[in-house]
């Protein structure tokens, strides 16, 4: 259905399709387009008013009505979860002012919207992934200063980082970012995947689908187009690892092969639970079928 | 004995300039800010070749210009004009479009991008401080001083970086123990040691020392001198060293430059430069030394 | 070898309101290779400033001063650029002035030895053992070998001041009053290492205040001052 059939059908005409105006949706399509043509690197762009708090999704929310067509299928997971009260909240937005179908199952998704987390199941080349990211800026751990951070990303003036991974493995062993672990993307700029874990760090390098990552806050949207390098930064002789669950399995559907949260029971006991509910309701659907 | 650096007309102004600025400031005048449009003349049209494997003095006194030439030398600021030319050497062969095809010289440093500036400062030079501070990451542990320059050239083995720091640190008579301690810690010798090792980990060809004794102890300062002797002819390095010391400068170098509010006044062999002074200004210097 | 010509030097004071010194006026002389030629004269009369000229520590006001190098051919050192003159006191033309220059924290064995390891490439052990015979031939105790100079007396110093110039054998020397502080013998045992290095080849020009030393080493003799 085109938009202003679905405008004149739901009442709305002379309202805008999806919440934001026709100059909102260019700047932030302008944006993306460029962040595409030079994955990793942060567009600047206008951030909106959105009917929620800065820090609480606004970017990734800019880029999905953006985007949005009557005909998508929308799921939307905060930290894995798709019941969470944002998530539940933030579909039904959608559904109220871009009347899309939303799901909980991500292959029948068209766009998937994520807040620290990537979905289980490998997305294909018809999907789209939207990030929601609280911090941009991959060298702010190193540099407070944001016209020097700038001036280090075009200049590929990386050693600085480098050498904060140098002296974590020098004082204490082991590089300790675990979530927001920089990478460089296309060979060229260094990029902070979002607060993901390094579990799904993996899943950016040489995928089928487009990844687009959004800082409302911030004002500052970024991107890693289809089969492109994601590289976490690592020495030869100190590599990049992901969690280690060997040993722990989840307690609703058996996997062992699945980001896991520890969860603490009455009397301090611990058991392990998918951190991605939705696949890990289809694998025990599988399982009580089978 | 062949050139490797050369410079020409190098120029550093702050300020819009004005007719009077030429006659008002310079090495015949007190000062080397203009009393009419109050531009500061830093540096102005200075020229200077360095040699290969030699030692170029370059003596002056406050507002000389000597470490602002210094600092446009190492792309630490950008020159107002002037034109900067390296020669052919190992160390840049992996700097992108230098050299034009077949020319022993390269472009113009100083019109360069940022990036290739860069690159080439990585390659070709190190640079010591007077004050450590400038020249070292107090917050970060010694040997990832030396890693930092390491890890800018592509280095990513911290087995093999540690190695080399090691070494460096140990020929710049650091305890190994301490690799791991921020300069903080550390005693001012000390701290200027540790510089220097960082500066050399690259194996630059140049090593550009910016009033590296000033403000230390005469004991401290005999020592680091006495290295960085023993460094230039082991290491064969070309080296720049500023001070306002004559006695740093007749130690260390076979040539000078003396300067005065921004401008050459004399050049020549150190000794007769000291001995048989030709400009006034040269002449009130050596006349003012203590010994 | 050397051919001065003409040589002559005026001293330009600025900060005496523009006083100006004649030092040398028309010097004319020359040396032949493996020889040692003397300069006499009274005191002041310019002989040290001569030395220096030479040896470019002064810029010479006019005249010409010929020298065969091995590095360059014939090249007038007063005009030579400064590469050239930085090359030849590398190589070819040494100085033993009147004043042994202390190098802090060197001790004194190290002094004599380095000029042979960076002018001849020769390796720390061995330079070091050379420059131990010089010193010993010079009469400076052993135990003083490991000492700084700085602390010695002024024949001490004087003595490891020829023994630093003397051991990486210089074609061309330049001495000036190599015996001033020294008492008979030991002014003895230095122009006989002098000698010695004339020997084989060595060209020299020297001044010394004591005509008896000079007619005991030079060659030639020239005056200086008094007539050109």
């Amino acid at each position: 259905m085109r938009v202003h059939e679905w405008l004149s059908k739901t009442g709305s005409a002379g309202t805008t399709f999806g919440f934001l105006d026709d100059g909102a949706k260019k700047d932030v399509r302008r944006a993306l387009l460029k962040a595409v043509a030079i994955p990793g690197y942060q567009v600047p762009y206008g951030s909106r008013e959105m009917p929620l708090a800065r820090g609480w999704g606004t970017g990734g929310i800019q880029i999905t009505l953006s985007m949005l067509l009557p005909e998508d299928v929308v799921k939307v997971i905060d930290q894995g979860c798709d019941g969470s009260v944002n998530a539940v909240n933030i579909k039904k937005f959608y559904e109220r002012v871009a009347g899309v179908a939303v799901t909980t199952d991500t292959l029948e998704a068209s766009l998937v919207q994520t807040r620290h987390r990537i979905p289980e199941e490998r997305m294909t080349d018809q999907q789209i992934l939207v990030l929601q990211v609280p911090y941009p800026e991959a060298l702010r751990e190193v540099e407070p200063s944001e016209a020097q951070t700038r001036r280090m990303h075009a200049e590929a003036d990386y050693a600085r980082m480098w050498l904060h991974l140098y002296e974590d493995v020098v004082h204490f062993g082991e590089i300790r970012i675990s979530y927001r672990y920089p990478c460089t993307v296309n060979g060229r700029h260094v990029m902070d995947p979002s607060p993901v874990p390094r579990w799904d760090v993996p899943k950016l390098h040489m995928a089928d689908t487009l990844f687009l990552f959004g800082a409302g806050r911030e004002r500052r949207i970024y991107a890693v187009p289809p089969h492109t390098r994601v590289e976490p930064l690592e020495f030869e002789d100190h590599c990049f690892r992901v969690e280690d669950f060997a040993g722990k399995s989840c307690a609703r559907c058996g996997s062992t092969d699945t980001f896991l949260d520890e969860i603490l029971g009455p009397g301090g006991s611990r058991s392990h639970c998918c951190s991605d509910t939705g696949y890990c309701d289809k694998r025990k659907a599988r399982w009580n079928r089978s | 004995m062949e050139p490797l650096l050369r410079a020409h007309g190098l120029t550093r102004r702050f300020g819009p300039g004005c007719d009077a600025c030429m006659d008002g400031t310079g090495a015949r005048s007190e000062t080397n800010r203009c009393p009419v449009c109050a531009t500061v003349w830093a540096c102005r049209d200075v020229s200077l070749e360095l040699f290969r494997e030699e030692a170029l003095g370059i003596v002056g006194e406050s507002g000389s210009g000597k470490s602002t030439l210094v600092r446009l030398l190492h792309f630490d600021w950008p020159a107002t004009a002037g034109f900067l030319e390296v020669a052919r050497t190992p160390a840049l062969e992996n700097v992108p479009d230098l050299f034009q095809e077949g020319c022993a010289w390269s472009r113009n440093l100083l019109a360069m991008d940022k990036f290739r500036q860069r690159a080439v400062r990585d390659a070709a030079m190190g640079i010591v401080y007077q004050h450590p501070q400038l020249g070292l990451r107090m917050g970060v542990s010694s040997g990832g001083n030396i890693a930092e320059r390491l890890l800018s050239a592509g280095w990513r083995s911290i087995g093999a970086m540690r190695k080399r720091a090691g070494g460096l640190l140990e020929r710049t008579e650091i305890p190994l123990e301490r690799m791991d301690e921020p300069p903080r810690n550390f005693s001012g010798g000390m701290q200027q040691r540790v510089q220097i090792a960082k500066a050399l980990s690259g194996d630059p060809p140049i090593l550009l020392l910016d009033e590296v004794t000033t403000g230390l102890d005469l004991s401290v300062q005999a020592r680091v001198l006495d290295m960085v002797r023993e460094l230039r002819d082991e290491l064969r390095l070309s080296m720049l060293v500023v001070s306002h010391d004559l006695g740093v400068i007749n130690l260390l170098c076979q040539r000078t430059l003396v300067m005065r509010n921004g401008e050459v006044v004399e050049s020549g062999l150190t000794d007769q430069i000291l001995q048989d002074p030709q400009h006034s200004y040269t002449q009130l210097l050596v006349a003012s030394q203590l010994q | 070898m050397l051919v001065v010509q003409n040589l002559s030097k005026m001293f330009h004071l600025h900060m005496q309101g523009g006083l100006s010194v004649r030092a040398l006026d028309g010097v004319s002389f020359h040396v032949r290779r493996g020889r040692f030629l003397g300069l006499s004269g009274p005191s002041g009369a310019g002989k040290s400033t001569v030395l220096k000229c030479i040896h470019r520590t002064y810029l010479a006001s006019g005249g010409s001063l010929a020298f065969e190098s091995a590095a360059y051919g014939t090249v007038d050192l007063a005009t030579a650029t400064e590469a050239q003159v930085i090359q030849l006191r590398r190589s070819e033309i040494g100085f033993v002035s009147q004043f042994l220059r202390v190098i802090p924290r060197v001790p004194t064995l190290d002094l004599v030895a380095e000029p042979l390891q960076i002018r001849q490439g020769i390796p720390l052990l061995e330079a070091r053992e050379r420059a131990e015979r010089i010193l010993d031939r010079l009469r400076i105790p052993r135990p003083l070998h490991s000492a700084y100079p700085a602390t010695f007396s002024g024949g001490e110093q004087q003595r490891v001041n020829i023994a630093r110039a003397v051991g990486w054998e210089p074609s061309l020397l330049l001495l000036d009053e190599p015996t001033a502080s020294l008492d008979r013998e030991s002014a003895g045992i230095v122009l006989d290492l002098l000698s010695e290095l004339r020997d084989r080849g060595c060209t020299m020009v020297g001044v010394f205040h004591d005509p008896e030393m000079l007619s005991r080493i030079a060659d030639e003799t020239v005056r200086i001052g008094g007539e050109s």
